[in-house]
């Protein structure tokens, strides 16, 4: 498998947040889900990649070839969308894709006829009477009209109502028929990300918790609950976090055969959601502190 | 091919579908030579990872029920009548060894299941 | 690339373009008009009409930035295929272009201005056909532009007005207290500009044109250095 997107121990200080060598690949034909909550730096490291961030240390690689130095050739085949859109908003979508189209050698015109009949957008209406949910299919329209191999979006579906988002992730499904394209895209939507990614990667608190297959996800985190009697220092460390309550804890694992090992058949096991996973995590790393 | 994945199973869904497809391939609703569907055409269909199509497809062809054809597609391979009926055998094998468990649990005897199964079998004879 | 980063300022925004041109235009032929009404003496005056020239262009040439600043277009076109040196470059270019159409309508107002008064030829707007003093003004308008545009890229146009206006007023106030105070100094400044009004034409027009690419050089090499390292 060749990787599309490499990215090599990056980092980047704030003074109040810090990027730490942050590292993860994507290879071609995949859809990877960038998750995290607020802050945690999904956005840094999507504008890192698109060198909109410059990063202070690591390397990044984009079609096997650094990011900087062939920047043009790499963007030519990017499509990215930016967490909020940003138009000239005294122009209608029309005139607006006039003024990008020109960018892009292969900017494919009936694509984008396409994707105007897909979403219902009017052409000839001012952008600045749009929805948020409009302007965010403009966006999303015209950073896809030129056949790009890897699209880059920065939380495209958080201004969506929900039939649209299941409309735009059925249409990343369509897209991965074809075993050339590879999109990266971040959410705090978990579920969006559940449904549609190959590969998840986690981040938080500008650290990478994981980045693996959602398979693997899935089959390694596991929420288990039992009885409050099971629970001492020993057993408690198996969790990433854990919820004791009056009749009971719930607690999540990161390993389901050494979790099984140590409690056997005396607790429940249960499928963990993104979110249960999120929750878990950031309630230890509060406890932590 | 049918395919139906429940979300509520503890079993992984890459073994869902692998059991499905076998299931159709040793039933013979899946004949010899008969093409499958792309993984990523797959994966588009059931909402799921090409990841997961992906390691379904190489279980399947690593038992030898599927051949993958680099360019051309996925087809149900040709099977060796002796091996096919192994399979099936050690399939029926492994359901009455479930049966014998249970029995013993209940403790009915060797002749009592004797009994039972010589009227099953003849029931579905006439 | 470079090309369409030029373009799609005029592309998006030229209703607005022509609009404040045409502002220009009526500045010019108003103030020449009435100049002509009163007939007074002109010099102070288009002393007085040169600034508003400077300052008017100087205004209406930050039309795209501001536009760009408004709508947070700069981030949308940095992540289309082009480099850091190119935005840069591009920004100079239109610039360079809207000051150039700026002065080029401000004397045609000028023009029609004269032509309103009922004298085209009248003495006293001799100045005004001067092409000399007009490269002098296009060369204070793009100085102005050398040391506000690596201004605007460190800090964001916002930023970067406020600081510029406060330099400028620092220049002005500087430039008053000299005239205020130095009477003298201001008749010496007015034999300065007879004295470089009446050289070789040529022979000042290169001088001229080399110590502006230096500075615009220096500008721009500071403006790229800067912007480089710019997360946007």
């Amino acid at each position: 498998m060749s990787n599309i997107l490499e990215v090599l121990e990056i980092s980047k200080d704030y003074g109040d947040f810090r990027l730490d060598d942050v590292s993860f690949s994507l290879p071609k034909g995949y859809i990877m889900g960038l998750i995290g909550p607020n802050g945690a730096g999904k956005t840094t490291i999507i504008k890192m990649i698109m060198n909109l961030v410059m990063k202070q240390s690591g390397a990044i690689k984009i079609f096997d070839k650094d990011h900087q130095k062939f920047e043009v050739e790499i963007k030519k085949r990017i499509g990215f969308v930016y967490d909020t859109p940003n138009h000239y908003e005294h122009l209608n979508l029309k005139q607006f894709k006039n003024t990008v189209a020109p960018f892009y050698e292969n900017w494919d015109e009936s694509a984008f006829k396409d994707f105007v009949h897909r979403f219902n957008l009017p052409l000839n209406k001012k952008l600045k009477k749009f929805s948020k949910g409009m302007a965010m299919k403009s966006s999303i329209a015209i950073a896809l009209s030129h056949n790009a191999d890897f699209i880059i979006m920065d939380e495209p579906t958080s201004g969506l109502d929900p039939v649209v988002r299941r409309e735009l992730l059925d249409f990343l499904r369509e897209l991965m028929q074809d075993e050339n394209k590879s999109i990266l895209f971040s959410s705090h939507i978990t579920t969006d990300i559940e449904q549609v990614a190959d590969f998840i990667t986690y981040v938080h608190d500008g650290k990478i918790i994981f980045s693996k297959t959602k398979d693997d996800v899935f089959e390694q985190y596991t929420i288990v609950k039992g009885g409050n009697d099971l629970l001492n220092d020993e057993t408690r460390k198996s969790f990433v976090g854990i919820r004791a309550g009056e009749f009971g804890f719930e607690g999540l694992t990161k390993d389901r055969g050494f979790t099984e090992n140590i409690f056997g058949k005396n607790v429940i096991y249960d499928k963990a959601s993104l979110e249960d996973i999120m929750f878990y995590t950031n309630l230890r790393s509060k406890n932590n502190r | 091919m049918k395919i139906i994945i429940s979300n509520a199973s503890s079993e992984p869904i890459y073994q869902q579908i692998g059991q499905q497809i076998k299931a159709q391939i040793i039933s013979g609703d899946l004949k010899e030579g008969d093409g499958l569907p792309s993984i990523r055409k797959l994966a588009k269909e059931l909402h799921i990872s090409v990841i997961t199509t992906k390691r379904t497809y190489e279980e399947l062809e690593k038992e030898g029920f599927i051949d993958v054809v680099g360019g051309k597609g996925t087809f149900v391979a040709i099977q060796n009548k002796e091996l096919l009926r192994e399979k099936k055998m050690k399939s029926i094998e492994d359901m009455m060894a479930e049966t014998v468990t249970e029995a013993q649990k209940l403790g009915i005897t060797f002749e009592e299941l004797q009994e039972m199964l010589g009227i099953l079998y003849n029931d579905n004879n006439e | 690339m470079l090309l369409q980063l030029l373009l799609k300022d005029f592309r998006s925004n030229w209703l607005y373009q022509l609009f404040s041109l045409a502002i220009l235009f009526s500045i010019s032929t108003l103030f020449i008009y009435l100049l002509l009404e009163e007939n007074g003496s002109a010099d102070p005056e288009l002393l007085i009409y040169f600034m508003a020239v400077i300052l008017s262009s100087s205004i209406v040439s930050l039309l795209f930035m501001v536009m760009d600043e408004l709508h947070h277009t700069d981030k949308f076109f940095a992540s289309l295929p082009v480099t850091r040196n190119q935005i840069v470059l591009a920004k100079y270019g239109t610039s360079f272009i809207q000051i150039l159409l700026a002065l080029i309508v401000h004397f045609l107002g000028a023009l029609f201005g004269a032509y309103l008064g009922g004298n085209i030829n009248y003495p006293e707007l001799e100045i005004i056909y001067n092409p000399i003093l007009w490269l002098s003004t296009l060369i204070v308008l793009l100085f102005f532009k050398s040391y506000a545009y690596p201004i605007y890229f460190k800090f964001g146009l916002s930023k970067g007005l406020v600081i510029q206006v406060i330099i400028q007023l620092v220049i002005f106030m500087i430039f008053v207290a000299i005239m205020v105070n130095y009477n003298k100094f201001w008749h010496s400044f007015q034999e300065d500009i007879s004295w470089v009004l009446n050289q070789n034409k040529w022979k000042l027009l290169i001088v001229v044109l080399a110590f502006f690419l230096l500075i615009m050089k220096g500008s721009i090499v500071l403006s790229i250095k800067v912007f480089k390292n710019k997360d946007i």
